[in-house]
């Protein structure tokens, strides 16, 4: 066991003590036990342990010596990260399909977007980003299809910073808004992409 | 014609890469003179020359064109920079002479709402205007040269920490970040008003309570971002461990860094760290405002553990922001910085 004195540390410095030492830990696995002289840090180091899948034990000797206990599993860092990858994600980065007449790309869209409820597997994850946005907005045609995919369990998101610059934020009607940091993560674990 | 520089970044962020410099400056002769307290090879904030026993003169200069739109609020936050290391090393500001580059065909009232601003900051410091320097310049650019005062005794270096310190940052980060956000047209009022105030915001507040306090080492964060400031307050002794989610940020920054709205400076930082620091268990948004240039950022003070929190709240009471970030510790496996 690691043993760990943060007798007159104050707040958040026994957090950082506790982190520092699963960090050490992080392939061996082990115990850390770390003594602190508030309740209030006891609460802090808590909450962080439980963040990050941990079980503690807490304990109050005197007034002001009160220990936490937590328990490092062998590989923390597998157990968080064992994230499944996504089978099939599409990227709409705009409001039509194809090069060519605005109406009939448009149509396209449409068509393919209703397409893929057909599909026996559905797509894990939409991306809509630039004009793409449009699709997921009030007045896009698309909706009735994108909460057949959204009943059938594909995830649908909308680009932040796009929503912002054509200021359509307010009016967003299906699924949640993301980042170009979610964008990019979702992208990153996906088995194939499909790009438009 | 644009006041915004559009052509250059502005504000800390247009400082030369770290690594560049380090580069350049190896060249040069060092002095000799014993007089010189501080000089550059340290890569402390500004020059120290002893006069007499009790009296040494702090030297420094800042400038760099605008990352504001308004002139006045651009001087201001100018003088605030160009102020900020006589009060990283414990000293007071004395006096300051201005540094102006201005394009021929801007209105000169610009010019003029500029110097008024940085004229103001200086009045806030108690400081006075002993003149400057002006010259045509095809983008405008504004800074001071300020002389201030400090006991020889009393000087406070920028790399000097001591085992078991706690680190206290005194201003939110992720200020460039929100000025990317502002020339992408993304920027919300609240964000861009929140990191003008900061940008403006004197440190000397901050600085005059940390005098009563046992700080070992302190530097002022700017355009190297808060990693590469930690990196050289480590130097060869120490490692330095700091708490990404301590990290007090402005409304939206990290939203912001999300969004990757970074600046080409924090990726000049970026590479400047290479693999000096283990970013692995960092978000790739903390990572972006680790090393965000701040324009006119805060002081990150090393303190005895035991007066810490008395220190923090002391500073509090002017920068309700000021936070605990980490703490120093022996030096382990020639890593000078652990992010947890």
């Amino acid at each position: 066991m690691k043993k760990i004195n943060a007798l007159g540390k104050p707040c958040p410095i026994p957090v950082i003590e506790a982190k520092k030492a699963i960090r050490e830990l992080n392939n061996a696995g082990g115990t850390i036990e770390i003594t602190v002289d508030n309740e209030v840090s006891v609460k802090n180091i808590e909450k962080m342990a439980v963040g990050l899948g941990l079980k503690t034990i807490s304990q109050k000797y005197k007034n002001d010596e009160l220990t936490v206990e937590i328990t490092v599993p062998k590989h923390l860092d597998q157990l968080n990260s064992a994230s499944s990858d996504n089978e099939l994600v599409i990227a709409f980065g705009r409001k039509t399909m194809g090069d060519g007449d605005a109406d009939l790309g448009a149509m396209l869209l449409k068509s393919y977007i209703y397409s893929l409820t057909e599909l026996d597997t559905p797509p894990e994850h939409l991306l809509f980003f630039n004009s793409g946005a449009f699709l997921t907005n009030q007045g896009s045609n698309t909706l009735k299809d994108l909460q057949v995919l959204l009943e059938k369990g594909t995830q649908i998101s909308t680009c932040g910073a796009c929503l912002d610059f054509y200021e359509i934020k307010e009016t967003i009607a299906i699924g949640e808004i993301t980042t170009m940091y979610g964008i990019t993560e979702v992208m990153a674990q996906a088995k194939k992409v499909i790009n438009f | 014609m644009d006041f915004l520089s559009q052509c250059t970044s502005g504000g800390c962020g247009a400082k030369i890469g770290p690594n560049e410099l380090a580069g350049f400056l190896k060249n040069l002769p060092k002095s000799s003179d014993e007089k010189l307290l501080v000089a550059f090879d340290t890569s402390d904030d500004a020059a120290i020359y002893q006069v007499s026993e009790e009296l040494a003169l702090i030297s420094t200069v800042d400038f760099f064109s605008p990352m504001v739109e308004d002139p006045r609020t651009f001087g201001r936050i100018a003088a605030a920079n160009a102020m900020s290391d006589v009060y990283a090393m414990g000293g007071q500001v004395l006096f300051a002479l201005n540094l102006v580059c201005f394009p021929e065909k801007m209105d000169k009232q610009k010019l003029s709402e500029m110097l008024i601003g940085g004229a103001e900051k200086l009045e806030e410091a108690n400081a006075s205007l002993a003149g400057g320097h002006s010259i045509y310049d095809h983008e405008p650019k504004y800074g001071l040269a300020v002389t201030g005062q400090v006991d020889p005794q009393k000087i406070i270096h920028n790399n000097t920490p001591k085992i078991g310190d706690v680190l206290i940052i005194t201003k939110a980060l992720g200020v460039g970040m929100i000025q990317s956000a502002v020339r992408g047209g993304l920027a919300c009022k609240e964000s861009e008003a929140a990191a003008i105030a900061s940008m403006e915001r004197l440190n000397k507040y901050a600085a005059e309570k940390m005098r009563d306090f046992p700080v070992h080492a302190c530097t002022d964060v700017t355009g190297f971002g808060l990693l590469v400031h930690a990196l050289e307050m480590a130097g060869d002794n120490v490692t330095l461990i700091i708490d990404t989610e301590q990290l007090p940020l402005l409304p939206q920054a990290y939203y912001y860094a999300e969004e990757f709205l970074a600046t080409a400076a924090g990726q000049r930082n970026r590479q400047y760290i290479g693999s000096k620091v283990d970013l692995n268990t960092v978000s790739p948004a903390f990572q972006e405002i680790l090393f965000d240039p701040q324009t006119s950022g805060g002081l990150l003070i090393s303190v005895a553990a035991e007066k810490a929190l008395e220190c923090l709240k002391a500073i509090q009471k002017n920068d309700p922001v000021a936070a605990i970030i980490g703490e120093v510790y022996k030096k382990e496996s020639n890593r000078p910085i652990i992010l947890v």
